[in-house]
Order: structure tokens, then sequence, then C-alpha cells
């Protein structure tokens, strides 16, 4: 096992040696990457873009954005696209990697989990590289068959394989300059979301709500979501986003997550049960229960709010409580307000070495361990959430259990064992002083000494860090570039819905080279974004700001693209289906009504749609519902008609000057130039869209309409509203023209663009 | 839009039709596309760890496990059950269908790990849940393919699930411009709604001509595909019965009327509270009486509509419960389980599998299935190829992205 840490250390910094190269090199990159993409700002009729400074300016086509030498390829790209895929993945990796036969070679590959495979691998192969035997590199002699290769010569001089490792071996020798790839030429027919309709999407999404007039007159998208990532509506949104991840809402229910105190450590933790009014015990009850249960994303949000670095939500030495949390804890806290259970201070635990939201107890209970796991759940959960990397996909092969050797201990000894705990049990060792009950209280016997010690890929915890053996692990891993990379895949998931592109493998596929391009695009993107947050001093909100200016964000649509084309814009252009809080906001900001009956909101009661239409209750529903089933269709029916019912006549029932959905006509108005005037502005208000009066659209929702006004004036139907539709003193609709504006209403609401965003 | 109109112009138009598929039985018959006959899957949980000991693993007072009489112990054919809440009326009435099998070793003692196991059969993490599987296979387009009210529901990516254990919410959404469902008034005129539809399909024409970007076309697709399935829903409802049942009832009576609409190839259901570990009689054995209670209806229902010889229930829990009884008269964790299988290819009047009176698994031959001290042990994985087997997903590649990785194989219904 000391040979392969070695190993794996020289293999690791190598990784970080380019790692540091790339970070070092990104205040170049950033500046003239394709992030800061420049637009003229004279054709109204093209999209509008996004500034360097922030600001839109309207519209406008690509300026030349060339970021090196003409062909200027960067180190990462040219490794991915000319030498991996191409040459080493097919015929180096099936047996370069930790269980194949060359798996005691010193000579290891890092498969697709591993969230930073290529910076390892060019790590690993320019090592290789770099080392001559008489003058010759090994990376070349080896497979050539003129040193020592137990697979003997695998490629000849001049065939593609050794022409592509050459160029690899003098790159090493001659590192690009080239320190961010020009991709412009991907997007040269995509076409984009204006400056309106970006900063829409982008408030309704973050804040739930629209942006002002003159925040849209403004232009200043980077103001815009300054204000946004202060607002309240936000941090609700992160609470979501951190809780699909986390899961850490299963303990809001009654007192779910006080119960996971241990009442000898914490004697006041039910302090509550002593409070004699029945209405007051029972509102510090939830009150406390809620802010443990919520400590571990009140601790994300405060950091984020603080503009702290993001490395804090590991390394932070506190937690978060509100005034009736810190009193469960018995800990001395001054809040402003003590009776707000909104008010969240920091506070550290006396006896609790803090390592930020590892160390909370709901986290610790979330992701329990047993005297057999060992903490190995704890560290796989641990590695994809904050290093990006799926340790369950790290073994390429089934293990046959037949070849085990049972009488050895398999996960240390077994190769087929190895390749995951190698990686798992270190990390499994730094969570060694917390027990199965979340609890801090460190093995009076020790770490088990059947498994790999305490440490992380390689390098192993000192001695002296074991009682604070979490914030060691958090001090390594904040400063590992797949932090940064989990952290930016995070917020493009919180913002897009999407999952990021996996690296193409079957170079067989008819759709792997535009795939491939989509994904060194977007790998490129990350890198670049990753680069910002850096260099902001890891502010999180950084990283929301870049992903909403980006193209990936705002790409709309796209001109007459050809097959190939189509497989490589197969993600662009966002399409996610609004979760039931999403869209509950949603409909509140744009109709001014909350869907709800029998007092219950319906969307959001766990009772009515909430889980049907692809809620998560954080136990046994945890994944969202991405794709609607007929089910969802059917809710989204139902909510269009009964929301276009509530809404219609209390908008109506407004000031003119207050109406969200009816600033151009009144009940009764039939003009046909004021209809269509406030069918465009329903296009924009609710599915944010902007039509000429001429327009096709325009015509369509105008003619349905007319349609049913006509349809309600031939005499079958009452002069009356619907009860439930009737509202602030309209009841009547003698000519029909409400109820055919609900019929509009209606129409918008079910659409595609209202449902999506 | 009619749907075929729809599926053609999308095709034309190169649109990803992709699940969920919506589709009347016989329409998708006719356009391949699903509907689906049977069999038909349901699988219950008994979430937080049930005694088998307080059921079909019997073992009565002596050395303290129950607080029965162990001669007090009943037989319906070759199964053995406890005289405790109404297991003498189901075991009398359905032992023909019954498949028991005791002993079986679970390995673990966590509820999640030991729920994974009995309905994956599998335990370690990743793999999907039987339901989930034999759904993907056979129905993956259908709108209520895999419908799922908790337990161990992992689907792998493999299908969308529905959740559908509400009764009430059915009506509500296949009557969608009804204010009432069960009143004919509408938020809009039937002219009106039918315009509104009209007006979105013409939209719907008109963005797919507009919108190159792959993901948004597929995106609307989706949608567009999702509600022509709106309307079927109805089918759904006319399959349902009056009245309440229990919880379990409702989910199975949600399912069944699925099935009975060939929208639906399996069921999750659930119900909780078998952690007792205080008080145990008191709690568990009237939850173990619901669940029979709710197996009874089950197969009353199938009978009524024509699906009794199409279904398969499957019952099991995270894992068994401690030999006798604590301080609190509760029992704990233990990992020997049982499960009870029935319905369409499952042997009944059987028994497989044995623990001893202290609750330890027998071991038995993996050929003959008889008790025998030099066979192996029972594992979910015996249980699960079988069932695998079943319904014709043994030895496919569909299944064997998800291999059962059985050290000792062995051919339970054999």
């Amino acid at each position: 096992m000391i040979r392969k840490d070695a190993q794996m250390q020289t293999k690791l910094n190598s990784a970080l040696a380019v790692t540091s190269l790339l970070l070092a090199l990104g205040t170049t990159a950033c500046q003239n990457g394709f992030m800061s993409l420049d637009f003229n700002a004279n054709d109204d009729d093209q999209p509008g873009m996004v500034n360097p400074d922030g600001t839109i300016d309207g519209n406008g086509e690509l300026t030349d954005i060339t970021d090196g030498p003409d062909g200027c390829t960067p180190d990462d790209r040219f490794f991915m696209r000319e030498v991996w895929a191409p040459a080493v993945k097919n015929n180096c990796f099936g047996c370069h990697n930790e269980q194949g036969a060359a798996r005691d070679s010193d000579f290891l590959l890092y498969n697709e989990a591993w969230g930073n495979y290529i910076d390892l691998n060019i790590g690993v192969l320019t090592e290789f590289a770099q080392t001559k035997r008489d003058g010759e590199s090994v990376l070349l002699l080896k497979p050539l068959g003129r040193v020592s290769h137990g697979g003997g010569a695998v490629i000849t001089e001049g065939d593609d394989v050794y022409n592509r490792l050459k160029a690899f071996v003098d790159r090493s020798e001659n590192p690009s300059t080239c320190t961010a790839a020009n991709d412009e030429d991907f997007y040269q027919d995509v076409t984009f979301l204006d400056a309106q309709q970006t900063m829409r999407k982008a408030t309704l999404s973050l804040a739930g709500r629209l942006p002002t007039a003159a925040e849209l007159e403004s232009g200043n998208l980077d103001a815009v979501l300054d204000t946004v990532m202060s607002e309240d509506a936000f941090f609700e949104r992160l609470t979501e986003s951190y809780n699909d991840l986390l899961l850490t809402d299963m303990y809001l229910p009654g007192t779910s997550a006080v119960d996971l105190l241990d009442e000898d450590i914490f004697p006041n933790a039910r302090y509550f049960d002593d409070i004699g009014d029945e209405g007051q015990r029972n509102m510090e009850r939830d009150a406390a229960n809620d802010a443990i249960a919520r400590e571990t994303i009140e601790l994300i949000k405060h950091v984020i709010r603080s503009d702290r670095p993001y490395t804090e939500i590991l390394t932070a030495q506190y937690t978060m409580v509100n005034p009736f949390s810190a009193r469960s804890y018995g800990v001395d806290v001054t809040f402003t307000d003590p009776t707000n259970p909104a008010e969240f201070r920091e506070a550290a635990i006396p006896g609790i070495p803090h390592a930020g939201v590892l160390t909370t107890a709901t986290f610790m209970n979330r992701y329990p361990t047993t005297d057999t796991n060992r903490n190995r759940h704890r560290s796989g959960i641990f590695y994809l959430y904050f290093l990006g990397t799926d340790v369950l996909k790290l073994a390429d092969r089934p293990i046959d259990p037949t070849l085990s050797d049972l009488s050895q201990n398999p996960t240390l000894f077994d190769a087929q064992c190895t390749v995951c705990h190698d990686v798992v049990d270190p990390i499994s060792g730094a969570f060694q002083n917390w027990d199965d009950q979340g609890r801090y209280a460190p093995r009076e016997s020790g770490w088990y000494t059947d498994m790999l010690p305490p440490g992380m890929e390689g390098r192993q915890m000192p001695s002296d860090r074991w009682a604070d053996s979490l914030a060691w692990l958090a001090e390594q891993t904040v400063q590992d570039n797949r932090f940064v990379e989990a952290a930016v895949q995070h917020a493009y998931k919180l913002l897009t819905g999407q999952a990021p592109l996996s690296l193409p493998t079957d170079a067989t596929r008819a759709d792997y080279e535009p795939a491939f391009r989509a994904y060194e695009v977007q790998y490129e993107f990350f890198k670049q974004v990753g680069l910002k947050f850096v260099e902001s001093n890891y502010n999180f909100k950084t990283i929301i700001k870049e992903i909403v200016k980006s193209p990936f964000y705002r790409a709309a649509n796209a001109g007459n693209i050809t097959p190939k084309r189509q497989a490589e814009l197969g993600e662009m252009g966002t399409s996610r289906l609004l979760s039931p809080e999403m869209l509950n906001r949603k409909i509140i900001a744009t109709t001014g009504t909350e869907w709800r009956v029998n007092d219950r909101n319906v969307l959001l009661n766990p009772n009515e749609f909430r889980l049907l239409y692809g809620g998560i209750d954080s136990v046994s529903i945890t994944k969202r519902m991405e794709e609607p089933n007929a089910l969802a269709a059917s809710i989204a029916r139902r909510m269009s008609n009964e929301v276009s019912c509530f809404a219609t006549a209390r908008d109506f029932a407004k000031p003119t000057a207050e109406r969200l959905l009816f600033p151009n006509v009144d009940p009764g108005n039939t003009d046909p130039t004021a209809v269509r005037a406030n069918i465009r502005h329903l296009y924009w208000q609710l599915l944010g869209e902007k039509y000429e009066d001429s327009d096709l659209e325009v015509e369509r929702a105008y003619s349905l309409w007319t349609d049913i006004h006509q349809d309600g004036n031939n005499g079958d139907y009452s002069d009356n509203l619907p009860g439930t539709c009737q509202a602030d003193g309209i009841s009547a609709d003698p000519d029909y023209t409400i109820r055919s504006w609900m019929a509009v209403v209606s129409y918008m609401l079910s659409d595609y663009a209202f449902l999506y965003e | 839009m009619h749907r075929r109109t729809f599926l053609k112009a999308a095709a034309a138009a190169g649109l990803a039709v992709t699940a969920p598929i919506a589709s009347s039985p016989r329409e998708a018959r006719a356009q391949n596309l699903g509907g689906y006959a049977g069999p038909y899957w349901m699988f219950i949980c008994a979430d937080g760890g049930w005694d088998p000991t307080s059921m079909m693993d019997p073992k009565g007072d002596q050395n303290g496990m129950n607080r029965y009489a162990t001669s007090a112990i009943e037989m319906a054919g070759n199964i053995a059950y406890a005289p405790v809440e109404f297991q003498n009326e189901f075991f009398q009435k359905h032992f023909q269908r019954v498949c028991v099998v005791n002993g079986i070793d679970m390995s673990t003692n966590g509820h999640e790990q030991g729920r994974r196991y009995t309905f994956s059969g599998q335990l370690n993490e990743g793999h999907p849940s039987l339901g989930a599987l034999v759904a993907a296979k056979n129905g993956p387009a259908l709108p209520m393919g895999f419908i799922t009210n908790g337990g161990y529901d992992f689907t792998a990516g493999l299908i969308a699930p529905t959740r559908a254990e509400n009764v009430d919410i059915i009506p509500r959404l296949a009557f969608s411009n009804r204010i009432r469902p069960d009143q004919e008034a509408g938020f809009h005129s039937d002219y009106a709604m039918d315009r509104i539809r009209q007006a979105a399909d013409e939209r719907l024409a008109a963005q797919q001509q507009r919108i190159a970007l792959p993901r948004i076309r597929n995106a609307m697709g989706v949608l567009h595909t999702a509600r022509l399935g709106e309307s079927e829903l109805k089918d759904v409802l006319q399959y349902l019965p009056t009245g309440g049942g229990n919880g379990l009832q409702d989910q199975a009576a949600v399912a069944l009327a699925a099935f009975r609409a060939g929208l639906g190839v399996s069921v999750n259901m659930r119900i909780g509270g078998f952690d007792t570990h205080g008080n145990h009689d008191a709690q568990h054995i009237p939850r173990l009486a619901t669940i029979l209670r709710a197996v009874d209806f089950i197969w009353e229902q199938a009978e009524t509509m024509g699906l009794a010889d199409k279904i398969i229930v499957v019952v099991g829990s995270d894992f068994g419960r401690t030999p006798g009884y604590n301080g609190g008269n509760g029992k704990d964790h233990w990992s020997v389980n049982s499960m009870m299988l029935m319905g369409a290819g499952i042997p009944g009047n059987t028994v497989i599998g044995a623990s001893d009176e202290g609750h330890r698994p027998l071991t038995v031959n993996p050929q003959t299935k008889q008790l025998d001290p030099n066979g192996i042990r029972i594992r979910p994985e015996h249980v699960h190829a079988a069932l695998r087997k079943l319904a014709g997903i043994g030895g496919d590649s569909f299944s064997a992205q998800f291999p059962l990785m059985m050290q000792q194989p062995m051919d339970l219904f054999g």
C-alpha cells in the first residue's frame, strides 16, 4: 500500500501542478474568453447580449475574441481532443487502470468518474512524457516496445497513436501559452434571449418576481442580479436548491431534528417542553426544530449572503442557530430580536470541532453509518457533493466474487475492491470521530487498523489532526479544483435544471463527434466560470452571474441547422419543467393570484399536488421529476383553468394602473385595437414573448378571444361568471368579455413557455 | 391535433417523442406504442421491519418468542400462521395462492439497506426496485407505468415514476375543466375549452416550425404527448371503486384501475409503523392485519375486474424483528426475514425455507429447496432471480445492467 500511496501522491502532485497553472493563468483567460462575449449595439433586429461590464446593449454580432495566436489550442483541450479520446483511452486505459492488467505498473490512468480526470491524466502523461531514456520519452518508448512494456509493442513509429503521443511529448516540453479556447464559432447560428428576456428569466428563476420597469429600463443585468441576490426570495430558492442536494428537510416534521440531539450532551434540547402556554410551546418547538433541520443550508446561505468565500461552507468553525435552536444547544448568542425565528447567527457549539456543513447533526444523520459501513457512505456522499466524483463509478467493470480471495482483507488487497476502497476509505477515516448517531464521539480504541488510515488520496492525515479530522479534510478539499467544479456544476443545475454533459466514450456512435464538441465547449465554459469564481475569492454569486450571462442560459433558438449541428447543440437552451415551488412563484408574480383551493396552496401542499407535480419529500421521494407524465399534464391543465378563473375578474377589479394582466382593456371593451394590445401585453407578462401587432401569434390569440366572445353571445350562457370566478364586486359578465379573457389567460398559462423556463 | 396526426407530424419534423407517451390501450397497440395487458405487479412494503414470527413464520410462546401459545399456531394447507388478528380469515381464504419464503438472510439491520435488498434483490446502492425494472421493461411509455407510493422505489433513471395514492385527486384531474369533478359546471364552456386546445395545437405546430434547438423541441414534444394522456385518466376513473378503504386499499384501488385501463404495469405500495421497539404486539399486529386486508381487497377487486389471473403480489419488509421482547415490550432489528408472494406463476400453498426456534435462518438444498444442513441460506437475490425469471427479464441485456450477483445460485420456483 505504501507503494500505491506514493504512486497516487505522484499522480496527484502532477495534477495539482496543472490545476495551479490553470488557476494562475485565470485572469487572462477570463478577460479574453468567450464568457465576455462582446457585441455591437446597433441592430435592433438581433438578439441583445451582455457586455463585459454587465450592461446589455441591445443587440449585435459576435466580435473577434481570439485569445491567442491563430490556431492556438489550450493544452487541456488538445489533450482531450487529440490525445485522450483517440489514442490513450482506447489504446492504454484498458490495461493501465486500477483494475486492469497493468494495475501494478506506475502508469495508472483515471476514468471519467473522477471529477478532474482530465487534469489527473494530463499529470500522469506529463510525468512519463518528461521521463527520458537516451533522450527519448518513455511515453513513446514503452508502447513502441523499445523498453520493458508488459503489453509489448502496441504502436509503430509514425502511426496515428504514435503521432498523437509524440505531439503530447512535444507539448509537454513547450506548453501552450493559450489559456482559453475560442469557441465563438460554436454559437454562430444560435440566437439568444434579448436583454429584457434574460432579465425576466433570471429574476423569475432566482427571486420569483418579474423585473421592475426601472430595471428593464436600466439594461444593467449585473446590477439587477446584485439586487436579486440580496432578496429573501433568492435565499428561499437557494434553500430549495441545496435541499435538493442535501435532503436535510426530511427533519422538518415534528421534532425530528431536535431528536437528533443527544440529551446527555444537550440537556436543554427539548427546553420547550417546559413552556406552560401551549401556543408558545408549539411555536418554540417548531422554531427550534426547523432551525436545526435547516442548519446546514442556513450555513451555506450565510456564506453566500455575506459574500464570504464559498470554501467556508466546509471550513467554517461555527454553525448557524436561531434564538430557539441556540437554547436547545445551550449556547449563549446575542440576537437582535430574540423572538424572531428567521434570525440566524454564528455559534460555536462547545465540544464540537466544527467543519462547516459536515459537522451538523442533520448532515451526519442524513448520511448515517454503521459499525460495518465505517463511514464509507459518508465518504461517498462527500465525494459526490463536494468533489464532483461518483465513487460508485470508479470501477469500470463488475465485481466477480469468484475471483476474490476472501482469506485476506479484500478491501485492502483485492484489486476488485481497492479500486474504490483505496479512494473511499481514507476519507471514511476522516469521519472517524462521528458515531452512528451523528455525535462527536471519538472511538476509544482508535480508528480501524484493517483499513487505510485517515487521509485523502494519498495524503495521510497527521496524527495531531485526528481530533479535528473533518476540519483537516475540509482544508484539503477546498484547495482541490474539483471543489470549484462541484460548486459551478451545482449552480448550473440550479439555474438550468440540467446536469453537466458527460464525455462521450463510444467513438462508434454516429453522434460521437458532435457530442464530443458539445462536451469540450461546456467543459471550457465551466473551467472559465471556475476561474472567475476563484478570482472573486470564491464568491458564489460570481458563478450565478456568469452563468446567467452565458450562451448556455440565454440560447433561445437556432437557424436552419443540419442534423450534425442539432447534435452539437443538443443541450443548448434551457427547458426546465418548473418545480411546484417555482411554478407557484411564477403564478403569483405574473397573475397576482395564488392557486389556492379550500384555503390550501394546492401546488405546495404534499397532500394535494406537490408530489404529483414532481416535488420531493426529502425522504422517500428525493429526485425531482424532469419530464411530465399524464397526471402532471392534467395538473397543469387544471391550474390554467382554475387560476385563469381566479385571476381574471380579480385583476379587472383593480384600478387600471395596478393591473398585471389587463392594463389595456376594461370588461365590455371589444375594440380590436385594445384587445390586440392587451394580448401583446399578456404574451410578455405570462410568457416573456414580444410580438408585433401583425404577428401570427397575436392573430391566433385574438381569434381565440373573438371566437369565444361570439359563441358567448349566442344566448346559451348565463350572464354571470361562475361563482368561484367572481371577485371583488365583479360577478356579472353580460357581454362575455371576461370569460373570453379567461380563455386567453388559460391558453397561455397552459403553454410550454409558462410551464417551463 | 389528434395523437396520430401529432405523431406523424412529430416524426416528419424530427421531433423526439420520448416517454411518457400517454396512450389509450387500443390506440397504443395499434401504433405499437404501449398499451399493456399484463401481468401486473404489486409490491407492498411493510416499512420499518416487520415480524415474520407474528405472521407466516410463527413460533409462539415457547422461548418467549411471541405472546400467543405455540400450540395455537394454525395451518392453512402447508402454510403455518400466527393465531392473531385476521390471519385465519386471510390464509384460509387465500392459501392456494400463497408462497411463503422464510428464513431469508438479510445481512443487514439497516432500514434503508434492508428495504433496498428486499425490493431490488441487491444490498448495494444503485439497483432499481423490481417494480421499476418490470415497468421499464414492459411499459416505459405508459402514463402510469410505474406507480409508487413510497418504499424502495429507486428507478435508476429507467422510467418516470408516477405518484398516485389519493383516490380523491384523480377525478379532479380527469375533469380538469370542471369546478367540482362531480358536477357538470366548468370554468370554461365546452366550446371555449375545445378552442383553447385547438389554439394550443396550432401554436405547437407553429413552434415546431420556428424552434430549431433540439432540447426545447423535445421538451415541447414531451409535454404534448403527456397531454394526450389527459383524457385517458377518465379511463382510470371508470374503474375506481366507490367508497374509501384504508390507505393501502386506496393505493391498490388506483393501481388496479390504472392496470384495468391498460395504463400501468407495476405499483409500489407502502404502509409504515412497523418499527415497534416498544409495545410491539399492540402496534404491530394490527398493521399486519391491515396488509392482509389490503391483499384480500386486491384479490377481491382483481376478480371483479377480470385481472385475477394477471396479478402478482409481492409483500416484504426491511428485515425481521428480534426473537423475544425487550424491556419495553418491543422487538428490535433482526436480520432474518420472510416474504409473501402470490399470483400468476407463483407456486401456491408453498413454503420455501425456514428458521429455527430462535428465528435463525436454516439452509436449504439449492436443487430440491428442502432443508439441508449442507445447503445454502436463502437471500433476497434468490427471490428476485425467480421473480425476474417470472417477469421475463431474467437473462436479457436489459436486466444484465443490474446483475443480481448471486454467489450461490438457486432456482426458487424451479
